[in-house]
């Protein structure tokens, strides 16, 4: 498949952010270092490639589970392993959605799949750092709250896009 | 102000890349006991905040 770089940025939805407010703030300018820059170049890849989105999705909640077992050990080393898988299922969340849009594999399912993981890994993650540093019930209640932010309607088109803006 | 500093806090603390991000930083200083402290007492507050935003709103109406 001949995909170019500049082909995988124009499919970005994303692409019309106001990008004068990822400069003021450190944390947008590490999300736009981490998951949209480095996914461009791993959309690339995978393009080349037989996977499909939805094997993305899956082998990215995969990774996430294993990062979750990593935190739950509650060791120095394993936690900084987590951490790092966890990254990468951020990047491989944002690789499927791309990957899905240039090979014109766009489906109901993926993105169930897609929304499904990114609102299971993420309560997964408090629990198993609650669990790896004896604070379950902080980080139960965390997970649970979390997930209420993320399923109530409101919060939907509240502060992120608002945030960004758009030109 | 307050609101803003309230919207900004609320963006921070919910959004998933903020999330990994705080916990690699506190995994590489070795705090990660500090995660459930942090989103264990921060998210219910600002769950609480919403919610009582979306009843305000709701009354409005």
């Amino acid at each position: 498949m001949n995909v170019t770089i500049s082909k995988i940025k124009k499919s970005d939805p994303k692409k019309d952010y106001d990008w004068s407010e990822v400069k003021k703030d450190l944390v947008l300018q590490w999300y736009s270092f981490v998951v949209r820059r480095i996914s461009v170049y791993w959309t690339w890849v995978f393009a080349r490639t037989p996977i499909t989105p939805n094997q993305l999705t899956i082998a990215g909640a995969l990774l996430a589970l294993v990062g979750c077992a990593l935190f739950a050990t509650g060791n120095y080393v394993y936690g900084i392993a987590g951490a790092i898988l966890i990254h990468i299922f951020a990047i491989l969340d944002h690789c499927d959605g791309t990957l899905a849009r240039i090979k014109g594999m766009s489906s109901a399912v993926g993105n169930f799949l897609d929304e499904i993981t990114s609102h299971v890994v993420t309560p997964l993650i408090f629990v198993a750092i609650g669990y790896g540093t004896n604070q379950l019930l902080l980080g139960s209640i965390a997970a649970v709250f979390i997930s209420l932010l993320n399923i109530t309607p409101l919060v939907r088109d509240t502060p992120f896009h608002k945030r960004w803006g758009k030109k | 102000m307050m609101q803003k500093m309230i919207k900004d806090v609320y963006l921070f603390m919910r959004t998933k890349v903020n999330i990994i991000t705080v916990i690699l930083v506190l995994a590489l200083m070795g705090r990660l006991d500090l995660v459930p402290l942090i989103y264990g007492i921060t998210l219910p507050a600002l769950w609480f905040i919403q919610f009582i935003d979306s009843v305000r709103k709701l009354k409005k109406r």
